[in-house]
């Protein structure tokens, strides 16, 4: 079993606030293996883009982390301990270095004053000590291995010169640009269209295989990660609820809200399936349920549902490492061990 | 043939940009002979991506958007209008017909005024209720269609989450009693579980009141489970249109073809077969000659490049724009 | 049992409230709910309140006339005097000052000098609610001032060298101040509102055209249009009438600044999604200005204006310290100060520049006001996601 390139261990981050102390990410743990795609779901509030940001230290100057929480980065052999970097110069490896973010705002992640080519030039330059023509030259190879035509003098162009699918393309070349292990995509393909959508995840894809590196791709359209992703891992107000693989968390889902959201999308196979909201709205992180996170708009609860009300969930590890944090799944495997 | 109520005969909307330089003045040609017919009663969807022009259209069958050639008639049984010449009175009583339901339930409500005013204001700037207590009551009425209760109307539009102030939207598009709503991207700032609940609520307002509903989205999953009949817009033109299982199950135009390939399954094991796209959407500014899909066609041939194909029925009320729909079906 | 579960009622009840109670707060309130938390601001508005009052009261509160009716003969450019109450010669529960004389003869060659007398007979006692120069306050006539002497003068910030109070004319030239700003910023918000509104309303060629006019009375440079005015005010007007003039030129100086921000209020608020709705319900131009417009930037133009005050105040004492403004006996900080100058003051009478640090702390107060109400006013700050 290989060492995982990145380790979450409980990870809980609250950012303090006028009103107190808000968690936004909840005891959260996952691993990602060299050269897989994890994939993150979750809706607004989940906590996904926070915890993306979390393994480049990237949160605001109010976040706390709590004692327990650690994220270790597996790189040539070397272990990191991410949450106990400090400084510019010991950070470097994970913004740029061996771990790399794209966003979901192309426009806004380039600055629009300066080419871009001077961008990925700049970025080449502070990780490695190549010189600026060597930095040039990498750059253009990036330009054209993502499919940017006229490489040479896109190079020179200004950021609103470019589309935005080309943006997203120019965006995935900078951040490769310094062989990264780890790109984090922050719902890199929701601004785009559909049809641009598909030529990015197919880009994406390729790379993988050609860097053998990792994504953690963080999404809210479950069709992208059944596209794209090896893993799953799925998350709802600060807690990630189940993980697993992507057949088993898309065809055999175990927690009430990824079978919710499975409900919830309109599916093209099947034009007469009535759409089944998951009831209620998403509660405000100042106002945590207490107990389960997902029992005030769970369905499912039935007769254990002041179990849910009360106690937090403890993880059940299924078959093939599916795990999920579910009072029924808890109760369906003891019965399971039992019988 | 059942009641058309809205009818749009090769319109065209054009907005002229500002000259730079000499030379002729660079127009967005957002819409092009565009036509449509949508059925009283009838869920109608429009899906096209960036720069295909749905929004435009959509606003320009409100009178929202200029009508430079073409035109949109509107007749519901009891007053007929023609839209590219509708008189300023006449523009008032269609306002009482027609709303529309914007995308951004955050900049759709004015964050000054209380729930029960934002969902009253129509009635009162149309002076269709004459007393407090009559508006109150059909506020009232209508917040409970929309699951609104009391307090909520008391409330102002920051208490709110975005799928409940989306119901909000509707309430207040729904107070005039209007036979034709017009829902632009009325779901796509949603979350995903709280999307099907405000599609379905549409669903049911359509069923249980015969609004007529213009349904624009890029969501052709979408769609296709609300919608009884669809059209596909590329670069300010209807490419294709036909009753929504039709649609999927004849699909004929290439472009529909690519955009319900390019969804991405929810199969996992169905990896890989979408017919991709090569290139850009291009400028609707500058709109490729000929049929204007040719740039990115797979199948394109030199007739495309040249000339612009019709608009033809190829079966019960399943139209397409493409010199090849046959071959190719 | 009962008990824990009343209390827990009780917890979950005061929440509730509390989550109805913002549910429910218009935008007033919440601006108002925010303004709250900046102790900067709140420091602010209270000195602000502070010194506002003193200069509405400020006949009350001051012991004498601040023009030359109530001067103090013997007490030429005199040191502040402040009551104390103990002394060489015992202490006692009221405060007093000493006696104070000029007198000269050949022994001072023939130049005036100021005595001391700090005897025990020689106190002047301070009394509260006395009756002392009449001043007419709200159209009424009254005598009693909050604090004087006994007997002679009290001048706890000192004279000038007529022998005025300080201390009297610094309350009267904040009032003074104060005035001549809010006329100011009056005139200059109504031209600002017709010339901004239409400009930010119709846009077009309308704007085009009125915002060139608009940047042309913006570079009106102000000293040589007041050396122009100042020539040109007949000395036959009253320092009342000059006074009002003043300020009204200060009001159709400043609305280029507060023009161009109500017109780019507008311009946003035009194309916000919600006008747009009322519009496609066949709303008129009056219902969309009426009811969207309008309320939405009557917090931003509070503070611009409360904004606008401190500059208004400051362009006045600057005109009238170099001696185009106000002149005596209308009194603001500006004319108190124009006979700063003199090497003689810097060196001796340094109690002249006393009015400087309350003219500092209104200006500050304004500023911290107007930043706190800027910060809280954004009315989109709760809602995005």
């Amino acid at each position: 079993m290989t060492k995982p390139l990145i380790s979450v261990k409980d990870l809980t981050l609250r950012f303090k606030t006028d009103e107190g102390l808000v968690t936004a990410v909840n005891n959260v743990s996952f691993d990602i293996a060299p050269g897989e795609v994890l994939g993150l779901v979750g809706e607004s509030g989940s906590g996904k883009s926070v915890t993306a940001k979390s393994l480049m230290m990237l949160n605001a100057e109010n976040s706390v982390y709590d004692e327990g929480s650690q994220i270790t980065l597996s790189v040539d052999g070397e272990d990191y301990d991410v949450l106990k970097l400090r400084g510019a110069s010991e950070q470097l490896i994970i913004r740029g270095g061996a771990v790399s973010m794209i966003f979901q705002e192309p426009m806004a992640s380039f600055a629009p004053a300066i080419t871009i080519g001077e961008q990925m030039v700049e970025q080449l330059m502070i990780h490695s000590d190549m010189t600026r023509t060597q930095a040039k030259e990498i750059s253009i190879e990036m330009l054209t291995r993502v499919g940017i035509p006229e490489p040479a003098e896109r190079f020179g162009q200004y950021a609103f010169e470019f589309s935005g699918g080309m943006r997203q393309r120019a965006m995935i070349a900078m951040a490769l640009s310094t062989k990264p292990r780890l790109l984090i995509a922050d719902e890199p393909t929701t601004a785009l269209d559909v049809t641009i959508q598909a030529q990015v995840i197919d880009l994406m894809k390729d790379l993988v295989d050609e860097f053998h590196m990792s994504i953690l791709f963080i999404t809210h359209d479950l069709g992208v990660i059944a596209q794209t992703a090896d893993r799953v891992a799925v998350m709802y107000l600060g807690n990630v609820v189940e993980t697993g693989t992507v057949r088993q968390v898309i065809n055999t889902p175990s927690h009430p809200y990824t079978r919710g959201l499975l409900n919830s999308l309109p599916k093209l196979e099947d034009l007469d399936a009535p759409l089944t909201p998951v009831p209620g709205d998403i509660p405000s992180p100042l106002d945590r349920p207490s107990g389960c996170v997902f029992h005030t708009r769970c369905v499912e609860s039935g007769d254990i549902a002041e179990r849910c009300r009360t106690e937090i969930p403890v993880t059940t590890i299924g078959a093939d490492d599916h795990r999920v944090d579910c009072h029924l799944a808890n109760s369906r495997d003891q019965a399971g061990d039992q019988a | 043939m059942s009641d058309i109520l809205i009818r749009a005969n090769n319109l065209s909307v054009h907005f002229p940009l500002s000259r730079i330089g000499f030379g002729e003045r660079p127009v967005v040609r957002a819409c092009e002979g565009i036509n449509i017919e949508i059925e009283k009663g009838s869920f109608f969807g429009l899906v096209g991506e960036s720069g295909s022009g749905k929004t435009t259209l959509g606003r320009a069958m409100l009178k929202a958007a200029p009508i430079s050639h073409g035109e949109v008639l509107y007749t519901d049984g009891e007053v007929n209008y023609s839209l590219g010449d509708i008189q300023p009175a006449d523009l008032k009583d269609y306002r009482k017909r027609t709303q529309l339901i914007f995308q951004d339930p955050y900049a759709a409500l004015s964050p000054r005024m209380t729930v029960r005013d934002i969902i009253a204001e129509p009635l009162e700037v149309m002076q269709l209720t004459s007393s407090r207590e009559e508006t109150d009551a059909r506020v009232r009425e209508i917040a409970a269609l929309c699951r609104l209760n009391l307090e909520h109307l008391r409330r102002f539009p920051h208490a709110f989450s975005g799928g409940q102030r989306q119901r909000i939207s509707i309430a207040r598009a729904l107070v005039s009693g209007p036979k034709f709503i017009v829902a632009d991207e009325s779901v796509a700032a949603l979350d995903v579980s709280i999307q099907a609940d405000v599609l379905n609520l549409l669903n049911k307002i359509q069923r249980d009141s015969g609004i007529t509903f213009l349904f624009i989205s890029h969501d052709l999953s979408v769609i296709a489970h609300t919608c009884d009949f669809v059209a596909v817009m590329y670069l300010g033109q209807i490419v294709e249109s036909a009753p929504t299982r039709k649609l999927f199950s004849e699909t004929s135009h290439p472009y529909t073809k690519a955009l319900l390939s390019a969804i991405p399954s929810l199969d996992p094991d169905v990896r890989g077969n979408a017919q991709k796209l090569e290139g850009e959407i291009p400028s609707p500014i500058n709109p490729p000659p000929g049929c204007r899909f040719n740039t990115r066609c797979p199948h394109a041939q030199e007739r495309c490049r040249s000339e612009v194909p019709e608009w033809r029925e190829l079966s019960t009320g399943h139209h397409v724009a493409c010199h090849f729909a046959e071959e190719l079906a | 049992m009962t008990e824990t579960a009343t209390i827990e009622e009780t917890d979950v009840n005061v929440d509730q409230k509390r989550k109805e109670a913002y549910f429910t707060a218009s935008q007033g309130q919440l601006i108002w709910t925010r303004f709250k938390k900046q102790k900067a601001a709140m420091v602010g508005a209270g000195i602000l309140i502070v010194l506002i009052l003193a200069g509405f009261f400020a006949p009350f509160l001051t012991p004498y006339d601040p023009t030359i009716a109530g001067r103090d003969e013997n007490y030429l450019n005199g040191a502040p005097t402040i009551p104390k109450f103990c002394d060489d010669n015992g202490c006692s529960l009221r405060p007093f000052i000493y006696t104070y004389k000029r007198t000269r003869s050949i022994a001072t060659n023939f130049r005036w000098m100021t005595e001391i007398d700090t005897g025990i007979d020689a106190r002047r006692y301070v009394v509260f609610f006395t009756e002392g120069d009449e001043y007419s306050f709200l159209g009424m006539k009254f005598k009693t001032h909050l604090f004087g002497v006994d007997s002679g003068k009290i001048h706890i910030f000192g004279t000038d060298s007529t022998g005025k109070d300080i201390y009297s004319r610094t309350l009267q030239a904040i009032n003074t101040s104060l005035a001549v700003g809010t006329i100011g910023v009056l005139i200059a918000f109504i031209l600002a509102l017709i010339i901004g509104g239409v400009s930010g309303y119709y846009g077009g060629w309308i704007d085009s055209v009125l915002q060139m006019i608009t940047d042309a009375v913006r570079t009106i440079p102000t000293i040589p249009l007041f050396m122009a005015l100042a020539a040109f005010i007949p000395d036959t007007w009253s320092s009342e009438t000059r006074f009002l003039f003043i300020s009204i030129i200060l009001g159709f100086v400043g609305w280029p600044t507060l023009a161009r921000r109500v017109r780019t209020h507008l311009l946003t608020e035009r194309n916000q999604e919600y006008v747009l709705a009322a519009q496609l319900c066949g709303a008129s131009a009056g219902h969309v200005i009426r009811r969207h417009l309008l309320p939405s930037f009557t917090s931003y133009i509070i503070v611009d204006l409360i904004i606008s005050f401190p500059y208004m105040v400051l362009s006045e004492t600057a005109l009238s310290f170099i001696g185009l403004g106000l002149k005596d006996p209308v009194n603001s900080l500006g004319v108190m100060l124009q006979n700063v100058t003199s090497a003689d003051v810097l060196l001796n009478y340094q109690w002249y520049f006393i009015p400087v640090f309350f003219f500092i702390t209104l200006v500050l107060a304004f500023v911290f006001v107007g930043d706190g109400l800027r910060d809280a006013a954004d009315p989109y700050a709760d809602t995005k996601k």
